[in-house]
């Protein structure tokens, strides 16, 4: 799990997953783990990201629909949806698509450009141009920050 | 004047030092506390040991050179020094500095980590005062003065061994003389210890010989050790058993260590020369339940010390007694030169002894086949005064938090101990939990393979034993006897009794009661507010009490004791008790509630009123309570602990309170119920009842009130919310496929339409029906596809409580009672109102746990409207058959003279006084202006059958109904009173219509007019 990559600390590496198609990482040092516990117990009156809690191994872990909280629609599960589980706040984020552990050069890291839409701003901090894709970069801070923007669902 | 240079807390062995100072003050407080309470007869244990606790504070701040703490620690050693040579009498006013030294004590202990100073001269000069106030009554002092405190690196343990030779026998590692005794004595050799009885129990000083491993054994796993004798009339004759039955009898409560008698020796070979048996045992029992078990009195089991048992035990242990014992006198070290001779000399001298036919009861030395059995009493000459006073557990005094409080004869039983992070222990009991859901988890996949491998049962049986028994240990490590937080409000009541010159004496009853920490925490709060009002509100002062023939000395006592799988914690007092009239005119006044309900309540009721919110009787708010959060702050802390409180009193005679508390909060006892194809936990504690009504019943007792749906339920009205509507289920439906949610749009308009029709004052039970039904029937129509709702139709209610009201839930299908561990919600959950937590069942899933309240909140259940709804239908149930106007304020006028009538006050918009000249006649009709129109008025004969109004009067009265279309009057002669009616309405076959009935009111004969005829009446005679 290290970044350690051919000549030191250079690079960061991402979990890559897919919404909708759309390319997108988050920082491997902020996963705890990735799984495919799906029988999510939704909450009721929780705020509408929220899809529910799962059972990790014995603790409850609240699950967020990255969908949603991209101002989608809720995910449909699949058989390659997967969560990926944050080590903060026993929060997990559930995806479509569950892709390959990318590693970039920090250099290749660039901040959102300016015109990006608030949606996008929202959840995301920034990007990285990939051979042929852009891979949009999650801030786990402001996912997690999400619920005391968001009201909640009445 | 913070302590500087001090050492850094930070590190380990600072912080345990003052961690062990807060251990001491806390010990020191009761301790004052029961000194005050004894006076002159104070048991001087209790000096002795109140004398070692702020020793050893002092000796703790003197090694981490807190100053300040060392300086006030000595002064109040002084003159605990003072009091325990008997050269002090104790007086409240002593002990009142004394405690005011050990707030300032605490507070410089908080102060360590801000470094704020904390100023201290008042209580060492109320200290210096006490001392030389006492100076020429007493011999000359020759503590050296408070003020040269020193501030060398040991300034205390300089100081006290100064004091010790001269003042006292005994210092910090000494008993006393008439405190509980027990001594050990070990032979060095062969790895033998002797246990030795105090004198002044049954037994004698007897002294038992017995291994030292067996001593270690039954110490490292907890055990208590005894001496027990059998009598040989009593318990061998009588019941016909051989000492072998005996011995197997002992056995079965624990290890036997020592033993008179060989197993097979025959009842006859033991009458030759014996009274009795005597033998040690070690054993978890404590010495009331042994003695049950054993069927012995109570003085012939005596215990012997832990503390002084391990260091019996220990290999080192020899020299550090004697060295410990060496102070008081001569004799333990007298003693302890009879371990040195070896084994034959103790039988030399124990055969002595039986030659001497003395107390000890008989011996057979000839049938000890192990040495270890061997019974060698001490020579008489040995022990006797000296004995008494070797107080082993206190040679450790420098390791405080060993030191019990109990007092009395019985020997204190002393635990090692360790500090833990109590975070630890949380993550602990947390994994713990898991461990014992895997296991159900695991039990059920086991059993599929069990049949091929039929070990695999075995092996679960035992993870099965393990996991409960870890679990059940852990919860063991959280719990803390509730006397700990009990014996915290004696200073409480202490200090609020003398700030109000009252007489109050506290006791404590069940103090072993053990509770999980974190819910002794959220007691104290309730509880201190409980003692406060007990002493403010309900002990009288001394001169009242006297004056209604009670002892002046009011009590407060606190009873905790298990029931039913929770603590129950009562606080009674027998003070004036609580006056329902009052509490009910204040919550009157209050606006709590109105005035018709407080009528019909009844005495607990009424009682109940005081845990209303923003309720406080006092008349004057006090220094002591009555700082406007009342008792629903106390409830409401009570029902977080998923507790429940309940309040009754007898005016004059006092009050008492019920709390009834669950052991812990992680793990809950929870009913699991289940909407649609969601689960849901409601913890047992809140749950009263759980009925199932059919679809019939269910259409039969539900209706509207006060826009909640409510059911009858044992001739009570029941709020009732359904589980699906509160948490939206539908609304909340995601298709498993398409991921969408759904919402069911007929629902909703059902719901709205349902609720615009609140019909609290008038019921037509048929028309509610009739909607009750339709809704009945979109509900199925909705439901359609739920495979969980009962074949029948039908549904459960849970009749959950809250505080003590109650409202029911329906649910479609009901599971299991499980045992769940409750994880608390996230902060991303702020929103969900209607869940305390989630947990994770047996079967792995994850479910939410209902929270009662939040519910009812969510809900907007108004349990005032059901409540006084409520009363209205018991008291028409009382009179089945008659028809009562419920309590309604009417007006009662006459028409004729004598012919009274009465109609509703919400009945009417307007009372006009007229003189007989405003009013028009135009043909049969008659007008009257009113707020610059003319309106028509009628008389009462022109409806009904009565006798016409008098013509002759100077004023008259024109009544303006309510709910007419046309503005009209009714003209009445006199009108004689505004009042609220109970009485029943008598209608017979000659009562005319636009009239409800007849009833007596005030001895005249009020006909009780029915406004809905007699406005329809109007309206028609207008129309035409």
């Amino acid at each position: 799990m290290g970044s350690e990559q051919g000549d030191g600390a250079k690079f960061r590496q991402f979990v890559s997953f897919r919404i909708d198609g759309y390319l997108m990482g988050i920082d491997i040092h902020r996963v705890r783990e990735v799984n495919m516990l799906l029988d999510i117990t939704p909450v009721q009156h929780a705020p509408e990201f929220v899809r529910g809690l799962i059972n990790l191994r014995g603790q409850t872990v609240l699950v967020f629909d990255m969908g949603v909280l991209m101002g989608g629609q809720s995910r449909i599960l699949t058989d390659d949806s997967h969560n990926i589980i944050l080590k903060a706040d026993d929060v997990g984020l559930l995806v479509d698509h569950i892709g390959e552990v990318v590693a970039v050069e920090e250099d290749e890291i660039e901040a959102l450009p300016a015109n990006m839409d608030r949606q996008t701003a929202n959840y995301a901090d920034s990007i990285v141009k990939l051979e042929d894709e852009l891979m949009t970069i999650v801030s786990v801070e402001k996912v997690l920050g999400q619920s005391k923007s968001k009201p909640a669902k009445e | 004047m913070a302590d500087t240079g001090a050492i850094d807390l930070s590190e380990g062995v600072g912080s345990e030092f003052v961690a062990e100072i807060r251990d001491d003050l806390e010990l020191l407080e009761p301790d004052l506390l029961a000194m005050e309470d004894e006076q002159s007869n104070v048991d001087a244990e209790l000096i002795n040991r109140a004398f070692r606790s702020i020793h050893s504070i002092k000796g703790g701040a003197g090694f981490c050179g807190f100053k300040d703490l060392g300086m006030l620690s000595h002064s109040m050693e002084n003159v605990l020094m003072r009091i325990r040579d008997g050269r002090l009498h104790i007086a409240s006013e002593i002990v009142d500095a004394l405690l005011s030294g050990l707030d300032k004590l605490k507070l410089m202990i908080e102060a360590l980590d801000t470094g704020d100073p904390v100023s201290f001269e008042d209580e060492i000069r109320a200290f210096e005062r006490i001392l030389e106030q006492k100076e020429n009554i007493d011999q000359p002092d020759k503590d050296q003065p408070v003020k040269d405190q020193p501030d060398k690196n040991q300034p205390c343990k300089n100081q006290s061994d100064k004091d010790q030779p001269d003042n006292e026998p005994m210092g910090k590692p000494h008993g006393e003389p008439g405190g509980p005794s027990h001594d050990v004595e070990m032979s060095s050799d062969k790895g033998m210890a002797v246990l030795i009885t105090p004198e002044d129990s049954f037994f004698r000083s007897r002294s038992f010989q017995v291994k030292k491993d067996d001593v270690k054994a039954a110490l490292s796993e907890g055990k208590f050790i005894y001496a027990v004798h059998f009598d040989l009339e009593r318990d061998f004759i009588k019941p016909k058993k051989g000492p072998a039955d005996i011995y197997i009898d002992v056995e079965n409560t624990g290890d036997i260590l020592f033993f008179d008698l060989e197993r097979n020796t025959t009842l006859e070979q033991l009458k030759d020369h014996s009274l009795g048996v005597h033998l040690v045992v070690a054993t978890i029992l404590d010495s009331e339940f042994l003695s049950e078990v054993l069927e012995l009195p109570g003085d012939e089991i005596c215990l012997f010390d832990a503390s002084a048992l391990s260091l019996a035990a220990s290999e080192s242990s020899f020299d550090s007694v004697s060295e410990a014992s060496a102070a008081p006198s001569k004799s333990p070290s007298d003693l302890l030169s009879a371990p040195d001779s070896s084994l034959d000399t103790l039988s030399d001298l124990a055969s002595e002894t039986v030659s001497k036919g003395s107390s000890g009861g008989a011996i057979s030395d000839s049938q000890t086949s192990d040495p270890g059995s061997l019974d060698p009493p001490r020579g008489q000459d040995n022990e006797g005064v000296d004995r008494g006073e070797t107080d082993f557990p206190q040679q450790k005094a420098d390791q405080p938090g060993i030191v019990q409080k109990k007092t009395g004869v019985e020997v204190k039983k002393t635990v090692e101990t360790i500090r833990v992070n109590v975070d630890l222990i949380t993550r602990l009991m947390n994994f713990a939990g898991e461990l014992v859901l895997s296991r159900n988890q695991l039990r059920p996949l086991i059993e599929a393979y069990a049949r091929e491998n039929a070990d695999l049962n075995s092996v679960m049986q035992d993870l099965d034993m393990v996991t409960s028994e870890i679990q059940e240990d852990i919860m063991q490590i959280r719990m803390q006897p509730v006397g700990k937080l009990l014996s915290r409000f004696k200073r409480i009541i202490r200090d609020t009794a003398r700030q109000l010159s009252k007489k109050i004496s506290y006791t404590i009853e069940g103090e072993g009661v053990e509770l999980d920490r974190t819910v002794l925490e959220g007691l104290s709060n309730p509880m201190t507010h409980l003692m406060r009002n007990a002493v403010d509100h309900g002990i009288e002062t001394p001169e009242q009490r006297s004056g209604n023939n009670k002892p002046e000395t009011g009590i407060i006592s606190v009873k905790a004791f298990h029931e039913g799988g929770n603590v129950h914690i009562n606080i009674s007092d027998d003070g004036m008790g609580i006056d329902p009239e009052k509490i009910c005119s204040k919550a009157v006044e209050k606006g709590v509630i109105s005035k018709r309900f407080a009528e019909k309540m009844t005495h607990k009721e009424k009682i109940d009123l005081i845990f209303s919110p923003g309720f406080s009787t006092s008349e004057t708010i006090t220094d002591v309570s009555g700082r406007g959060v009342g008792m629903d702050v106390v409830r409401t802390n009570i029902e977080k602990l998923r507790g429940h409180i309940d309040m009754d009193s007898i005016p004059g005679q006092g009050t008492t309170v019920q709390m009834i508390i669950p052991l812990t909060l992680a793990i809950v006892s929870a009913l699991i119920v289940g909407v649609d194809r969601f689960r849901f936990a409601i913890p047992q504690v809140n749950v009263s009842e759980v009925v199932f009504l059919s679809a019939a019943d269910l259409k039969k007792n539900l209706e509207k009130v006060g826009g909640s749906d409510v059911i009858r339920l044992r001739e009570r009205l029941l709020p009732v919310i359904r589980l699906r509507n509160l948490l939206d289920i539908d609304s909340f439906y995601i298709d498993e496929k398409t991921g969408q949610k759904e919402f069911d749009r007929r629902k909703t308009l059902v719901d709205r339409r349902d609720s615009s029709s609140d019909s609290f004052s008038r019921d037509y039970p048929e028309e509610k029906q009739e909607k009750q039904e339709k809704q009945e029937k979109e509900e199925k129509r909705s439901n359609i596809n739920d495979r969980r709702q009962t074949d029948e139709g039908g549904m459960y209610i849970v009749v959950v409580k809250v505080g003590f009201n109650r409202f029911g839930l329906c649910v479609e299908s009901l599971f299991d009672n499980e045992e769940i561990v409750v994880k608390p919600l996230s902060d991303h959950m702020k929103s969900c109102r209607c869940f305390s937590g989630a947990t994770i069942l047996g079967d792995g899933n994850v479910i939410m746990i209902l929270d009662a309240s939040g519910m009812a909140n969510h809900a907007n259940l108004r349990f005032a409207v059901v409540n006084s709804e409520d009363q209205r239908r018991k008291i028409q149930e009382a009179q089945r058959g008659r028809k009562l106007l419920e309590g309604r304020n009417v007006i009662v006028f006459s028409n004729a003279e004598n012919e009274f009538f009465a109609i509703p006050l919400s009945r009417m918009v307007r009372l006009e006084k007229i003189t007989p000249d405003l009013v028009h006649r135009v043909g049969s009709l008659k007008y009257m202006a009113y707020q610059d129109i003319s309106i028509s008025i009628f008389n009462l004969e022109d409806f009904i059958p009565v006798n016409p109004c008098r013509s002759d009067l100077e004023a008259l009265y024109v009544i303006i109904p309510r709910g007419m279309s046309v503005k009209s009057g009714i003209i009445v002669s006199n009108i004689i009173e505004t009042m609220e009616v109970f009485q029943i309405i008598k209608k017979d076959s000659n009562t005319p219509p636009g009239v409800e009935g007849t009833a007596f009111v005030d001895n005249r004969l009020v006909q009780f007019l029915d406004m809905e005829k007699i406005v329809k009446m109007m309206e028609d005679r207008i129309v035409s």
